[in-house]
């Protein structure tokens, strides 16, 4: 997962402070990195015997490190505890030959140090270096007279920032924790930098309600959620533990690209999980015009959508659903949506949209609680208001 | 969801876009961040707001007048230069003194008569002090035309929309109180007492008169009262500490004075204190709209304030100018001595009584 923020490297690069733009965090992928640590120690890792890891900035890549060497039987020590236990003469460190495993290369600075370090003590290395997350799948590095190929197993690239040349730090944007993640709503900055990263387009058709006006110009919503998505979902996540939350939920959205992914992204976050029911664009449209479902479920009768929702109706101790949406521009969408699940007599326990711009708190319009990451004044213009 | 991203951080960052945007042909990105900008700024101070929209909006004009082909336009209407932020205004009351505070800031009186700057019937001169050793300092000056406090209170309201100063002083002549203070003394205000305003109320009063068969006989009365309930405006507590640590060298003041009386003045003879040198007060000054000359100054330290020592008809009306700014201007009041308010007052030269004042930050 790739979390947008402001972040301090906490270890000096290039004998200077910066800051990170994005912070990586292993999480939820035990299986997949124990799978990957196997596969890479089985070509590489040559007459290695031991291991050591520095996942400073993710915790929780370490549990994986120390099962892998708990099933193969290596000794595995953090580079930092071992750097000082070796200051002691009488332990037997130059007995093996050791693989370095570390969570993130970025500038590679952090990892050169510790080659350096080790080189010192006349510690044996491994010439292959796996790293959990880097820039490249592989890449060479030098370090004190040797090559050491450094592979990742995620690829990712991080924007660093020097320091003096940031612009948080200008805009005087407090840093973020590596660790934590506040459930609380996306910042302006990271918004409009999100924005500004994935592009700009006008709002696509099949998407625009046949009662409003047409945005001219909205952020790519699918390629930010492509991005950026698992981070978001994370923060969605955080914010419904908040307070009282059913235990079972579903969640019902427009089948539009945006609300899908991420209404996807959600399910993941969940592990699949929860439900998802996704309505027809055109249904909720006709239902507006009509202003009830009964002719239009007549119609999509028979359609997975409908059936899901019967389904729902009749199971026992799942009734509590969450309307999910990207884009809340005029509450319409919200309104359909909540009578749908009147209709089947579900509870709708609250409304997520990812983008609000209606920011209306009318409780006759939005009668359950109203839940959004950003908030960003410019309801849709409603023809013949 | 919560509130932990305060307004301000949101509209610094929302303002930094739309500085960085460079491809926005049709002003539609534009538009959108100034609509968040807009209702982020909503739960802010008005000052803090302004100065958010202002920018904001600057930025979405010039990108659609560039939009609609007028780019020769661009950088004309929107982008109109903010003006400075001064470090001191200052308001005279009449035009003489006017002139001795342009001479004091080192003009000649001529040049009150070539203003720097005018917005409707308001004049402005703007000037910079020299100072050794230090920065120099930026300054406005005004005048008002006629004495009075609503006149007072509009310049400076006028001034402080036009210019946007840090501290404003009010400059002039008042009268004193003779047991305190003598002609030619200045009073700084460390208070204002705006001592006119009353509660008028219908009250009885019973008054007993002996008739003739020796009973008593009482008379209800209906008399009109006056409730005083004065308005007091008390000095910003750090301009109070630097005016209190404030010592001037009276020696040197009067050199000063002198030379500025003779730029003033050059054939005049001017009068001086041979035998008092000038002191400098701190105390209350009394204003209302009366132009007091009957002695009654004394009653009024007596009624209001015992550290009063000067009233005058203007400085209610600027203190509240600048204390119901948003935000609040720090403002000071000198006041020169210029008659006891008791019908006596001589012919002097009101200009005499000015003196050369350079606020020390």
């Amino acid at each position: 997962m790739r979390r947008v923020g402001h972040f301090q490297r906490k270890k000096p690069v290039l004998d200077s402070r910066g800051c990170r733009r994005f912070s990586f965090k292993l999480e939820n992928c035990d299986e997949a990195l124990l799978a990957g640590i196997s596969q890479w120690w089985d070509a590489n890792a040559e007459n290695a015997t031991a291991i050591l890891y520095d996942t400073e900035s993710n915790p929780w890549y370490e549990d994986t490190i120390l099962a892998f060497a708990e099933i193969r039987q290596l000794y595995v020590c953090q580079v930092a505890d071992f750097l000082k236990r070796t200051n002691d003469p009488s332990h037997s460190s130059r007995s093996r030959c050791y693989a370095l495993l570390v969570d993130v290369v970025d500038t590679a600075d952090t990892l050169l140090r510790h080659i350096r370090s080790l080189n010192r003590r006349g510690i044996p290395l491994c010439t292959h270096i796996l790293a959990a997350i880097s820039d490249g799948y592989k890449r060479e590095i030098e370090g004190y007279g040797k090559k050491f190929t450094v592979t990742s197993l995620a690829e990712m690239k991080q924007v660093s920032m020097p320091q003096g040349q940031c612009d948080l730090c200008k805009l005087k944007i407090p840093h973020d924790s590596d660790l934590d993640e506040k459930p609380d709503q996306i910042s302006s900055y990271d918004f409009w930098w999100m924005a500004e990263h994935a592009g700009w387009e006008p709002e696509p058709h099949e998407e625009v309600p046949t009662h409003g006006l047409r945005y001219d110009l909205i952020p790519k919503f699918p390629k930010i959620l492509e991005e950026f998505g698992d981070w978001l979902a994370l923060k969605i996540e955080r914010r419904l533990s908040m307070g009282s939350r059913p235990v079972n939920f579903f969640l019902l959205h427009p089948d539009e690209a945006s609300s899908n992914a991420l209404s996807e992204k959600l399910r993941l976050r969940y592990r699949k999980e929860i439900v998802a029911v996704a309505v027809p664009r055109q249904a909720i449209s006709q239902a507006l015009s009509e202003r009830s479902w009964e002719n239009v479920l007549k119609g999509y009768a028979g359609d997975t959508w409908v059936k899901h929702l019967e389904t729902l109706k009749h199971t026992s101790g799942l009734t509590d659903a969450i309307i999910l949406d990207m884009f809340n521009a005029s509450g319409r969408k919200f309104g359909a949506l909540y009578l749908l699940l009147n209709m089947y007599e579900l509870k709708p326990f609250c409304y997520f949209s990812f983008v609000d711009r209606d920011l209306s708190t009318d409780e006759q319009r939005y009668p359950i609680q109203k839940l959004c990451p950003y908030e960003w004044y410019g309801p849709r213009e409603i023809m013949g208001r | 969801m919560n509130d932990i991203i305060s307004p301000a951080s949101s509209c610094k960052a929302i303002l930094h876009f739309m500085n960085e945007i460079t491809q926005d042909p049709s002003a539609m990105k534009t538009r959108a961040l100034f609509q968040d900008l807009a209702w982020k700024a909503q739960s802010l101070r008005p000052s803090i707001r302004r100065n958010f929209i202002e920018q904001g909006l600057g930025m979405l004009v010039d990108r659609t007048l560039d939009s609609l082909g007028c780019w020769d336009l661009v950088n004309g209407i929107a982008a109109v230069p903010r003006p400075p932020k001064f470090d001191i205004g200052f308001v005279a009351v009449l035009s003489v003194e006017l002139k001795a505070v342009l001479v004091a800031l080192g003009g000649r009186p001529e040049e009150s008569g070539r203003e720097d700057c005018r917005v409707g019937a308001q004049r402005y001169w703007l000037r910079t002090i020299r100072r050794h050793g230090k920065r120099p300092l930026s300054a406005v000056v005004t005048f008002v035309g006629q004495a009075r406090n609503v006149p007072c209170a509009i310049a400076a309201e006028r001034l402080l929309q036009k210019f946007p100063v840090r501290s404003v002083v009010l400059v002039g002549i008042a009268a004193g109180l003779k047991s305190k203070v003598a002609i030619g003394d200045v009073v700084c205000a460390d208070r204002v007492i705006d001592y006119e305003h009353v509660r008028q109320e219908l009250s009885m009063r019973f008054t007993a008169t002996k008739r003739r068969d020796g009973t008593m006989s009482v008379k209800r009365n209906r008399v009109r009262t006056e409730r005083r309930r004065p308005l007091h405006m008390n000095l910003d507590p750090a301009i109070l500490q630097d005016l209190r640590l404030f010592s001037p060298a009276t020696g040197k003041i009067e050199v000063l004075c002198r030379k500025d009386l003779r730029t003033l003045e050059p054939n005049a003879a001017i009068p001086w204190k041979q035998h008092q040198p000038m002191k400098y007060h701190h105390g209350t000054i009394a204003s209302g709209e009366k132009l007091i000359a009957d002695g009654s100054l004394v009653d009024l330290r007596l009624h209001f304030d015992e550290r009063l020592r000067a009233a005058d008809q203007d400085s209610s009306g600027f203190a509240q100018a600048c204390e119901l700014r948003e935000p609040k201007v720090p403002w000071a009041i000198f006041r020169g001595i210029s008659d006891y308010g008791d019908g006596t007052k001589k012919k002097i030269i009101s200009r005499l009584l000015l003196f050369r004042r350079r606020r020390s930050r």
